[in-house]
């Protein structure tokens, strides 16, 4: 193997590799925490208003200066800062006087600051971005690898494995979650610190990606239910095999993305929709003729 | 010598009162019965005690501890509860669904002994021929019996059940009362039908607006001054272990199958 084929494994794909296989896992795991905790088969990483609160936060950087900012980390910081934020003001929506978070507040209030936060973002574009932002903006809402590094792809795995510790921990925590919160508490789960660690840490990793790649969508949506199919509801065998097949379907998706069309990259968002969505469609006509 | 205790137990919604000085004492081995019309406050006297709410005043006392004051875990290995009705979509065997009332007598490092300890409630609770059924294609008879499965494999000092023969035949309320009076387990029960109340329970607190209007034991208290007084109705209720001729009538005559 010759020297530009070494420095293109190494410094090229072998970062985009690993660090899609380490959103992939988070996503997947984040997908299938949020599922679980709020009883909700239609959650996935990005519902606590993360992706639109990162995009406001990357529209902003794009049109307010910085225009060193563009496409270095200064993007996917300001697209980290502006989800965390969103999800400050999910949390100050939804949580109770108590101190809980009820699965419909916590879902209304993401809904809510998603459409808040995708409204800033057309009105941002539509009066002071130009055509070339309206394009960039897109470009980086349907996500991409194609700008990873190797310090990036080091973070980014850091994260995955200290969720996917995080979260296998708390596998029996949330198979108490089956028969609703009364039954958890019942059962001796500490309902509202539980529902608070993992919402917020779960969340929380979804920015780190969203920051580093874009939201990518469908991963964190589809695969736990697609994992559910083989392995049960249990989250003994749920979570792992989320892990492993998040990874992998992102892994390929990424390639994909990489290598369909001759001379440019397609965005791996594209991707994931194009699969995820049909999926998601047969699962659901599924899930239609058991119940009927 | 009770092993629980309720005091001057208070609860309310905003500033609706719900619940006023509830006093009551189960005994232990015995199955106390809560009775009294619809809206008296019987299930949340329940969940006070179970520790799902924290009363506005009063106390819980299991043994000599508080409920409220004790940690979830802790909690969960001192009370069970099964509600009135749980259900999921999911796909869980009934296998699955008991080993969650180990959740706090095991850690995710330690699982040794939770396959024991749920074959041992499922057995209990008559459903282990049910263990590798998933919940969906279990009867509503059948889910409660999981349901009283899940809440042994707690092995808790008092087991609260919420009106736990709704949405079942007479058949099957029989059958599961009569589980019950023959585990022995110190259990209080909320029930609205006075029959099987008086059948199956030792005990008789009776609930009306938030609080309680009388307690003792059932043949002291179903008087027909009180059913008059409290249901509104003219009828009387005799206690002559109704619930075993019941059970011994229904066994000679019907398919009912499942229990002892």
């Amino acid at each position: 193997m010759g020297v530009l084929e070494d420095q293109i494994v190494w410094q090229l794909r072998l970062p985009r590799v690993v660090a899609a296989a380490a959103v992939g896992a988070v996503l997947a795991l984040c997908g299938a925490v949020m599922q679980s905790l709020l009883a909700n088969e239609l959650a996935d990483p990005f519902l606590l208003g993360i992706s639109s609160g990162a995009a406001l936060g990357a529209v902003l950087a794009l049109t307010f200066g910085l225009s060193g900012v563009a496409a270095g980390p200064g993007l996917g910081a300001a697209a980290m800062l502006g989800a965390v934020l969103a999800l400050a003001v999910v949390l100050a929506l939804a949580a109770e006087a108590g101190g809980g978070l009820p699965p419909v507040r916590t879902i209304l209030a993401g809904v809510a600051v998603a459409q808040l936060g995708a409204a800033g973002t057309s009105l941002v574009i539509m009066v002071f971005g130009s055509r070339d932002t309206a394009r960039q903006v897109l470009a980086w809402t349907l996500g991409s690898f194609a700008g990873v590094r190797a310090d990036d792809a080091l973070v980014l795995a850091a994260v995955a494995g200290l969720v996917v510790v995080c979260v296998l921990t708390a596998a029996r925590t949330l198979d108490a979650f089956a028969f609703g919160e009364t039954s958890a508490r019942s059962v001796g789960v500490d309902v509202p610190r539980v529902t608070w660690l993992l919402l917020v840490g779960t969340a929380l990793a979804a920015a780190v990606t969203v920051g580093a790649v874009g939201p990518i969508g469908f991963v964190g949506l589809v695969v736990p239910h697609l994992v559910r199919l083989v392995v049960g509801p249990v989250h003994r065998r749920l979570l792992p095999l989320s892990t492993l097949a998040g990874a992998l379907l992102m892994v390929w998706a990424d390639t994909a993305a990489r290598s369909v069309a001759p001379d440019r990259e397609i965005p791996v968002g594209v991707v994931t929709a194009l699969v995820g969505a049909p999926v998601l469609v047969a699962l659901l006509r599924r899930q239609a003729r058991r119940s009927s | 010598m009770s092993v629980l205790r309720v005091r001057g137990l208070c609860w309310s919604a905003g500033d609706r009162r719900i619940v006023h000085d509830v006093d009551l004492d189960v005994a232990p081995g015995s199955v106390t019965g809560i009775i009294g019309p619809n809206g008296s406050g019987k299930t949340t006297v329940l969940h006070l005690v179970a520790g799902l709410r924290r009363p506005s005043a009063g106390t819980v006392l299991l043994g000599e501890d508080d409920v409220t004051a004790l940690p979830p875990r802790e909690r969960a290995r001192r009370v069970a509860l099964v509600e009135q009705k749980a259900g999921t979509d999911l796909d869980l065997t009934a296998r699955d669904v008991v080993a969650l009332g180990r959740f706090a007598r095991s850690s995710p490092w330690h699982r040794a002994g939770t396959e024991a300890a749920v074959d041992r409630a499922l057995s209990l609770a008559g459903a282990s021929g049910l263990a590798d059924r998933t919940w969906v294609t279990l009867s509503g008879g059948e889910q409660q019996r999981v349901h009283l499965a899940r809440a042994l494999a707690q092995e808790p000092q008092v087991l609260l059940l919420d009106e736990p023969t709704n949405h079942l035949d007479l058949a099957h309320q029989i059958g599961l009362l009569h589980l019950v009076r023959s585990l022995g387990w110190t259990t209080l029960v909320v029930l609205h039908d006075l029959d099987l109340a008086a059948a199956s329970c030792d005990e008789l607190v009776v609930m009306d607006a938030g609080t309680v209007v009388r307690s003792g034991p059932t043949e002291e208290v179903l008087g027909a001054d009180l059913l008059g007084d409290v249901f509104g109705v003219r009828a009387s209720v005799r206690r002559e272990d109704r619930l075993r001729m019941l059970w011994h009538g229904l066994v000679g005559t019907s398919s009912w199958e499942g229990a002892r």
